[in-house]
């Protein structure tokens, strides 16, 4: 990721109850959320985003930019980083 | 100049963010499910036209069973009362609870509950909102306690054009309205509708304002024609699903324009979110560059009133054909005005389709809301705590149900389409014929539905 906007969100593909790690790399700190599973993680320069979980839901989830006013309205949404699709079977 | 692309793009993705809140999940349809409910949609439509080929003319009417011919007035009061009480919390909810969209139960009551919930219902099992409707309700108490309203006659010349009005302003608030997330906002917007729908029973009465201003009375009113509960002459009865939206009379223009309206916006709403609108609002937005944030309230605007006119040149044009292979001596007006209800069922399998997830998951969140309707850290039925489960419906599930939902909203609207054919025409050769082009245009309309439902959901 480059200056918090990637070119085009790629979509990642896994099966339901895989063990999935994202590993996300950033030029400039940025908090990322991974909607449906709800999981956060900071990436920093140096120091990326790990996310790792079990995909027990099936789905298309989309990982953004959290922002600062999520606590005002829920979900400042910022374009689509990635998506991971987690497909049943 | 990639710069100025890439704030373009957050600022239609965080602005065209689809519902405003409530994000689904569903994986695109795979393409084995698109095929196989592509050919059941072509090869059904044949087989339902040859069903026409021999069988009986029809007069229209249809089988009905009465369930029972009592009303319960403690009950109805009852059920009157609290939706009522629910429409004022939700009011108030929106100005003193917490603006978070996910702790203040204005937002999934009106988007989710209300607008899919209702929908569903109507379509389902017939006129509920008759019973729930609550401008209705406290306009009658309102009455009753002694308000007179001017009941001067709805000039016929405005016909459905209010209501077309106020759908394509809702459908605009639904879809294109960052606000629709924020509770304060919405509660206004329903206090401006309430003004205006209180505001036309009082001049034209209520019953006569709900009949030909209200959009929501005629909406789901449309989509109860579907549902297999009637109450008809005394008696609440079961009927077959469809056959409520045999025309009894041809809709007027206004009338039409309003269906297709219906049919256009919950279409709208799903191709939203698709790549290829994305890249057609991002090419739009090329020329509108310096108009900043305004110029995506104008390219969404331009989307949601664009689909509607193409969705209207296409069904006048095959209307027009529909005369020309029938006989000549039926009216243009008459044959625009019969088939128009045939496509309400591909308008209520879309919306059965696209929001089954929202009501499903997004819906969930209205068990922890009861608790805490306005985010202060009640927990009034203990269930505060609860969390949405994601896993309340698979995938699978929803594939099947979405192909399943097109493709009998298709069967539904073919079947209807053939029996006014013959009601309308002078001899099954005429009539059959005539539908030829009516059929390629229902095959159009239920495709593009099955086509968004395969599509990623982007943005």
């Amino acid at each position: 990721m480059k200056d918090g906007k990637t070119a085009k969100p790629q979509t990642f593909r896994t099966k339901r109850n895989d063990e999935v790690t994202l590993r996300v790399a950033s030029d400039r700190k940025i908090s990322l959320h991974l909607h449906g599973y709800d999981i956060e993680r900071t990436a920093e320069p140096d120091k990326p985003a790990v996310f790792r979980f079990t995909a027990n839901i099936t789905g298309r989830f989309s990982m953004e930019e959290h922002t600062a006013e999520a606590g005002k309205k829920a979900h400042g949404h910022a374009p689509a980083i990635l998506y991971l699709e987690v497909m049943p079977k | 100049m990639p710069l100025l692309i890439a704030t373009l793009l957050a600022l239609l993705s965080s602005d065209a963010h689809a519902h405003g809140f409530g994000m689904r999940y569903d994986l695109p349809l795979p393409l084995d499910y698109f095929i196989w409910g592509g050919a059941a949609i072509v090869l059904l439509s044949f087989v339902i036209a040859a069903i026409f080929l021999r069988s009986h003319a029809t007069t229209g009417t249809y089988p009905s069973v009465v369930v029972t011919r009592r009303k319960c007035p403690i009950l109805l009061g009852a059920i009157r009362s609290f939706a009522a009480f629910v429409f004022i919390l939700v009011i108030v909810a929106g100005y003193i609870g917490a603006q978070n969209p996910y702790k203040n139960i204005s937002i999934v009551m009106v988007w989710v509950i209300a607008w899919v919930g209702i929908g569903y219902a109507s379509a389902l099992f017939g006129n509920v909102w008759a019973l729930v409707n609550p401008w209705r309700i406290v306009f009658g108490w309102a009455e009753r306690a002694g308000l007179r309203p001017l009941d001067l006659p709805y000039p016929s010349w405005l016909g459905a054009w209010p209501a077309c009005a106020q759908l394509f302003v809702f459908a605009w608030l639904e879809i294109n309205w960052p606000g629709s997330g924020v509770p304060r906002l919405v509660a206004t917007a329903l206090v401006a509708f309430t003004i205006l729908t209180w505001g036309g029973m009082y001049v034209f009465g209520r019953e006569s304002w709900a009949r030909n201003g209200g959009f929501f009375v005629i909406l789901f009113g449309l989509f109860a024609r579907f549902g297999i509960f009637e109450w008809k002459d005394g008696a609440l009865r079961l009927r077959p699903p469809a056959v409520g939206l045999i025309a009894e009379r041809p809709a007027r223009f206004s009338e039409i324009a309003f269906i297709i309206l219906i049919l256009a916006t919950v279409t709208y709403d799903g191709f939203a979110e698709t790549e290829l609108f994305q890249t057609l609002a991002l090419a739009l937005y090329e020329p509108l560059q310096g108009l900043g944030s305004v110029a995506v309230a104008l390219v969404s605007t331009i989307g949601l009133a664009a689909l509607p006119a193409l969705f209207i040149a296409a069904y006048l044009f095959v209307a027009a054909l529909v005369r020309a292979l029938g006989d000549n001596a039926v009216s243009f007006e008459r044959i625009a005005g019969t088939f128009v209800y045939s496509l309400i069922p591909i308008a209520i399998a879309y919306h059965l389709a696209h929001y089954l997830s929202l009501l499903l998951i997004e819906g969930q969140n209205v068990f922890a809301l009861i608790s805490d309707p306005f985010g202060y850290g009640w927990n009034l039925f203990g269930t505060a705590a609860y969390r949405a489960d994601l896993t309340v419906m698979n995938a699978e599930f929803l594939w099947f149900f979405s192909v399943a939902a097109i493709v009998l909203g298709h069967v539904a609207a073919v079947y209807l389409a053939h029996v006014e054919a013959i009601r309308l025409f002078a001899t099954r050769a005429a009539a059959l014929r005539s539908q030829i082009p009516m059929l390629a245009l229902m095959i159009g309309y239920t495709m593009i539905s099955l086509w968004i439902v395969a599509q990623p959901i982007t943005g």
